[in-house]
């Protein structure tokens, strides 16, 4: 079995786990369409273009944050030791980082969809610009996200990934919306939208450059 | 015995260069700015303590690296103990920084400046390392993970300081539109007569300062471990 077939197994593992109890699809699911709702209630059904941007984030942050939460939680114990045996850590991670790549982008697709029905679309023109920036940021997040439930799978505090992995994460959101906003507004110079899809591309290189190094010493028990 | 008397040559030269700044510091002559005027002369205090933080994160850095690479418990300690100092002499970034914008902007503080809120933000990312360290009971699983996680979180805190403030164009910070650097700040030579040495000042103390906790942690450690 060479490395992709491992790594593929892996996934079908996490894969088929989700499909029989389904813990993290319905937590996506619920807690972006309450979120939204409770939204839609207190700001009365309109949002301006920038807050539409921010709140958007936010919501799925916020959700990735508990979709992450859990993805470790199955490797401790006894599991651990028997995974350990049958991949190196780079294939760990990276089926790990595959599928919350996989379950994030859901998210954040099914939370643009959502969004838009409460509060109308705003990217009527521009699905293929908005792919990319959710694409990106989907990317950049997920890395990050894997590689502290990795650090925080064995304690027992449940809130501790978000109060460590949202300080990290603020730079990464600032550029997010800040690029989102550039999107939105229609006389953005060509010079000034390939500066920020650089950033975008530089700052997920070198999260998963990091993550892939950094990702060995935590799996080293 | 020679690394006595280098260690009181630079404990000595960190006193005199900050009775220097704080002295001479308040009698230069400073450039006639406006808005600005006589508190230019926070220059001393507000900016080193920012670059005092920056390196001791960077000895933190550094330090982690080395746990990561030798694992070693002293270099775990150092780390954490050089993040503290680095973590207060933010807070006094701050804390200046915020009387030096209710003087010259008339407000404590200001949300729409991203230099400000990158600064706060920075914070809070080394706030969470610390709760991190608080979180595990094994001692090496904590310096192995707080490892892992300071050489994640200097990266964001240097993408939060340095790429940020450049990609967005209006601050209100002196020298700014894009460069977070104050080298268009009008530093003129008798400002900065007095602003190397406060930075070199301000850096060493926050070096001794770690200095003095990082033996007092390893006392501790070393007692436990004799007893265990």
């Amino acid at each position: 079995m060479n490395s992709v077939e491992r790594v593929w197994a892996l996934l079908k593992k996490d894969i088929l786990f989700e499909w029989r109890n389904k813990t993290a699809i319905a937590g996506w699911l619920v807690y972006v369409t309450v979120t939204t709702f409770i939204i839609y209630l207190s700001f009365r059904g309109h949002l301006s273009n920038p807050a539409w941007m921010s709140l958007y984030w936010i919501v799925v942050i916020f959700s990735l944050l508990n979709t992450s939460t859990i993805l470790f939680k199955k490797e401790y114990g006894g599991m651990f030791y028997y995974i350990r045996s049958l991949a190196s850590p780079l294939e760990i991670f990276t089926s790990k980082a595959l599928w919350n790549f996989v379950l994030s982008f859901i998210t954040a697709l099914t939370a643009t969809f959502i969004f838009s029905v409460f509060f109308g679309n705003i990217f009527s023109g521009k699905v293929l610009l908005w792919g990319g920036l959710v694409f990106g940021g989907i990317l950049g997040l997920s890395n990050i996200l894997t590689l502290l439930s990795a650090l925080v799978a064995s304690s027992n505090n449940l809130v501790l990934l978000a109060i460590i992995g949202l300080p990290v994460l603020i730079p990464l959101i600032l550029i997010l919306i800040q690029h989102g906003q550039m999107i939105l507004v229609d006389v953005m110079p060509q010079a000034e939208m390939n500066n920020q899809w650089m950033i975008l591309a530089l700052l997920n290189v070198v999260i998963i450059f990091l993550a892939i190094i950094l990702f060995n010493y935590i799996w080293r028990e | 015995m020679i690394s006595g008397k280098i260690s009181l040559l630079w404990k000595t030269l960190s006193i005199v260069l900050l009775l220097y700044t704080v002295g001479y510091g308040f009698l230069v002559k400073i450039p006639e700015l406006p808005i600005l005027n006589e508190s230019i002369r926070n220059l001393f205090f507000h900016v080193p303590m920012w670059f005092a933080m920056m390196f001791m994160m960077l000895i933190s850095l550094v330090s982690s690296i080395s746990y990561l690479a030798t694992s070693k418990q002293k270099y775990d300690i150092l780390a954490a103990e050089v993040a503290k100092v680095g973590f207060v002499f933010g807070c006094l970034g701050i804390l200046t920084g915020m009387v030096w914008a209710q003087v010259t902007w008339g407000a404590w503080w200001v949300f729409e400046e991203v230099k400000l809120n990158g600064a706060a933000a920075g914070l809070l990312i080394y706030a969470a390392y610390f709760i991190l360290r608080g979180s595990f009971t094994k001692e090496n699983m904590k310096a192995r993970f707080s490892a892992v996680y300071n050489i994640f979180a200097f990266v964001m805190y240097m993408v939060l300081i340095n790429v940020i403030p450049r990609i967005t164009d209006s601050s209100l910070h002196p020298g700014n539109g894009g460069n977070p650097g104050f080298n268009a700040y009008d530093l003129d030579n008798n400002l900065r007569t007095v602003f190397y040495p406060a930075v070199i000042g301000w850096t060493l103390l926050a070096f001794w300062i770690s200095t003095l906790k990082f033996r007092i942690e390893m006392i501790k450690y070393k007692r436990i471990d004799n007893e265990a």
